[in-house]
């Protein structure tokens, strides 16, 4: 168990970080970054060595993650608060501590503010296996090959997936891209 | 894909790093042809780069505690719903499918043979239907109605049938001596009257059936359905107890076990260092709301002095490494107190000493320097290294007779156990007398006792085997180990062997223990099916419960 408790502590940001990114909301992202290692700790014999531990922990959170989108499908909740997602957390107090001594002018937070919004937005409006490939090579900046052992697909279609995903979110924010 | 587009996935790939050194060099050739690449190359560097900025959010604070606290929960109490659970079960389904194809396909198959019979033996069959059936079709159509009145209908058209048959001059040649109805209105006609009979044979006539359908079914499909069933027979319990064995059992038996060989308890709450402080306050409010008031003590001594002196006593801290909480209270009280000790978000590790010296009156604390035997107990005073009771101030000797008695109770259920790792201390001691020409009491000082602490040792693993089956070997060892370094602080007398029992403690690999323990239940199905359908075979037997570790 202890063993386990190290896996967690390693892992838990990356595995919350991605999950927010793919889910959008943080409740959600807490909730199914539990399950993700309670999944992981039941099916801990399905995993044989052929992979790295972390990319087959990433996929077991990547198929929860897919599988519950697909559920509330039908009811979506949009948070009206942007910063919803980071409150609470030993990060967003640091964060908040090391803003406010920086001090910024108040226009730049606020538009800094937007654009993160805006990248999350579009983020939210690519399909989940466009965005799953977006948030694995982007946010967690994965090889290709890494992130195709996740998905479990050929490299290649990772490449054409990651393109037309960047394509996608390229026109949405083409006024912050040029 | 078109070529542009093929060219653009490339860029991306490009900037990436993910191309081969020829491609990259294309790709740069290309961007310094043509503007418009390059241009998207930036667009396409700078949408990424959006996506890269986005700050990153770490997991909440109490995160890992709480899959921690869900994890331990569902090691603890088999709730696991998952995929080591559910891959034999799966796997039992299955069988069942298949066992139910082939049941369906034996049905079949008798049923064919049946009317094949029919064919040629209506005459007889019909016959005998009348007085054996009735109460057959009573029992079989009962809460059925309608099949009811299909059947009496059915009874009366095999009447009639019967009576036009027993009209014909000779058997056998039914087909031209039926009443006239030529072409298909007779072919009609015999053909539902087979149809009737065949439906009619199934109770009718069991030997009629039987006969034909078993070899049939034992020709081609009996193996595997006879191992099927087999298999599924013995695959349940196999399971059954595979799952108890990794789900630890229930923590109540558990408790009854610790109870049944246990006087006090030592609890040591090896907990995650973020909530020590608050699983510290969720004890010391569980022991409250025991009635268990907190207590403070200078030291050890001032410790065990109060604890003689009282009934009962808890003390609870939170050091830098881990909670303790010491209990020696009511045995009325222990169970519930455990209990919901151990249903707090901690991993629990409980120390039952069998020889109580550690924490127990002087009295009491004498009898683990003097052995096991009831009613054996030395003065406190002359028991040497006696832990907690020999550093103590000597109790009152009034309370050295009840400390007596009460290890006399404790150590009840344990006599069969002593006796015979006396006989085994007994046996070990002539042969070394044998060999080496010498007593055991020229050997070893007087005063540690050497065969008794032995036989003490011995007589706790046994009690240990019997009384904890799901005791593991590692968690067995991680207890000596916990309690060495306790005798090294000075906190255990040395001749203290406390017997341990760990609560609730989660081997860390499960998954190998798992799938050994799953493995070793599909092999154990596998050759249970094979010597069941061998000839003669005796029935499959239950299979014994997972062998106990504990003292391997």
């Amino acid at each position: 168990m202890q063993a386990f408790g190290s896996l967690v502590a390693k892992y838990q940001d990356r595995i919350y970080n991605m999950i927010l990114r793919m889910c959008g909301r943080a409740a959600d992202a807490e909730e199914l970054t539990q399950d993700t290692f309670l999944r992981a700790l039941e099916r801990i014999g399905q995993f044989t060595g052929r992979s790295e531990f972390y990319t087959w922990l990433f996929r077991v959170a990547a198929n929860l993650t897919i599988s519950h989108k697909r559920r509330s499908m039908r009811i979506r909740f949009q948070t009206l608060d942007p910063d919803e997602a980071r409150s609470g957390t030993q990060a967003d107090s640091l964060t908040a501590a090391v803003a406010a001594q920086r001090d910024p002018p108040p226009q730049a937070a606020a538009m800094a503010s937007e654009t993160r919004q805006r990248v999350l937005e579009a983020l939210e409006a690519l399909d989940d296996e466009f965005r799953l490939v977006v948030v694995l090579c982007d946010v967690e900046q994965m090889d290709y090959a890494q992130a195709a052992d996740v998905i479990g697909v050929p490299v290649g279609t990772v490449k054409s997936r990651l393109h037309r995903a960047r394509w996608a979110l390229k026109e949405k924010l083409a006024d912050l891209v040029a | 894909m078109s070529e542009n587009e093929k060219k653009f996935e490339q860029l991306s790939a490009y900037l990436d790093g993910e191309l081969t050194a020829a491609e990259a060099k294309r790709v740069e050739e290309a961007l310094r042809r043509d503007e418009s690449l390059a241009e998207e190359l930036a667009a396409l560097r700078a949408t990424r780069d959006l996506v890269r900025n986005l700050p990153r959010q770490g997991a909440p604070e109490d995160l890992a505690d709480r899959v921690m606290a869900q994890a331990e929960r569902l090691t603890l109490v088999g709730a696991r719903g998952g995929e080591q659970a559910g891959r034999p079960m799966r796997w039992v389904r299955y069988v069942a499918a298949a066992a139910v194809v082939v049941v369906a396909v034996g049905m079949g198959l008798i049923i064919k043979s049946t009317m094949d019979a029919t064919r040629q033996g209506r005459r007889h069959v019909v016959k005998k239907e009348t007085p054996s059936t009735a109460p057959e079709v009573a029992t079989r159509t009962e809460g059925e109605p309608h099949k009811r009145e299909a059947r009496e209908k059915f009874a009366a058209k095999d009447a009639d049938a019967e009576r036009r048959l027993a009209a014909k001059p000779a058997p056998g040649k039914e087909a031209t001596g039926m009443p006239p109805a030529p072409g298909e209105a007779g072919e009609k006609a015999v053909a539902e009257t087979e149809k009737l009979d065949a439906k009619k044979e199934l109770p009718v006539e069991p030997t009629v059936v039987a006969k034909p359908a078993a070899p049939l079914v034992a020709d081609k499909a009996a193996p595997s359905d006879e191992s099927t069933a087999l298999a599924r027979k013995a695959a349940k319990p196999e399971i059954e107890a595979a799952k108890g064995k990794l789900a630890e059992a229930d923590e109540d038996k558990q408790l009854a076990a610790l109870l049944a060989n246990a006087r006090s308890y030592r609890i040591d709450a090896v907990d995650l260092p973020r909530n020590r402080a608050a699983l510290k306050d969720e004890v010391e409010t569980v022991l409250r709301n025991n009635g268990l008031e907190p207590l403070t003590f200078a030291d050890d001594r001032q410790r065990a002095t109060t604890q003689a002196r009282h009934g009962g006593y808890f003390y609870a801290k939170a050091d830098e490494k881990k909670v303790q909480i010491w209990t020696v209270v009511g045995r009325d009280q222990v169970p519930e107190l455990l209990k919901q000790l151990s249903r707090t978000q901690m991993n629990q590790v409980a120390f039952a000493y069998k020889n109580v010296a550690a924490v127990a009156p002087a009295g009491v604390a004498a009898k683990a320097g003097a052995g096991v035997r009831g009613g054996e107990a030395q003065p406190a005073a002359t028991a040497p290294g006696a832990g907690y009771g020999a550093k103590a101030a000597p109790a009152p000797s009034r309370e050295a007779p009840e400390g007596q008695a009460q290890v006399a109770r404790a150590d009840r259920g344990a006599e069969a156990a002593e006796d015979l790792a006396a006989q085994q201390v007994e046996q070990a001691v002539r042969r070394r007398d044998q060999v080496g020409g010498m007593k055991a009491e020229e050997v070893e000082p007087p005063a540690t006792r050497p065969v008794e602490a032995v036989a003490s040792k011995v007589a706790e693993e046994a009690v240990v085997q019997r009384a904890l089956p799901q005791i593991t070997l590692r968690q067995w060892e991680f207890a000596r180990q916990v309690m060495s370094q306790q005798r090294d602080q000075g906190l255990l007398g040395a001749d203290v062997e406390p017997l341990v029992i760990e609560l609730n403690f989660v081997p860390p690999e499960p998954a190998a223990d798992i799938t050994a323990t799953m493995n070793e239940a599909a092999l154990r199905v596998k050759q249970d099916a094979a010597e069941s359908t061998a000839p003669n075979a005796p029935a499959s037997e239950p299979p014994t419960a997972p062998a106990n570790k504990a003292n391997d």
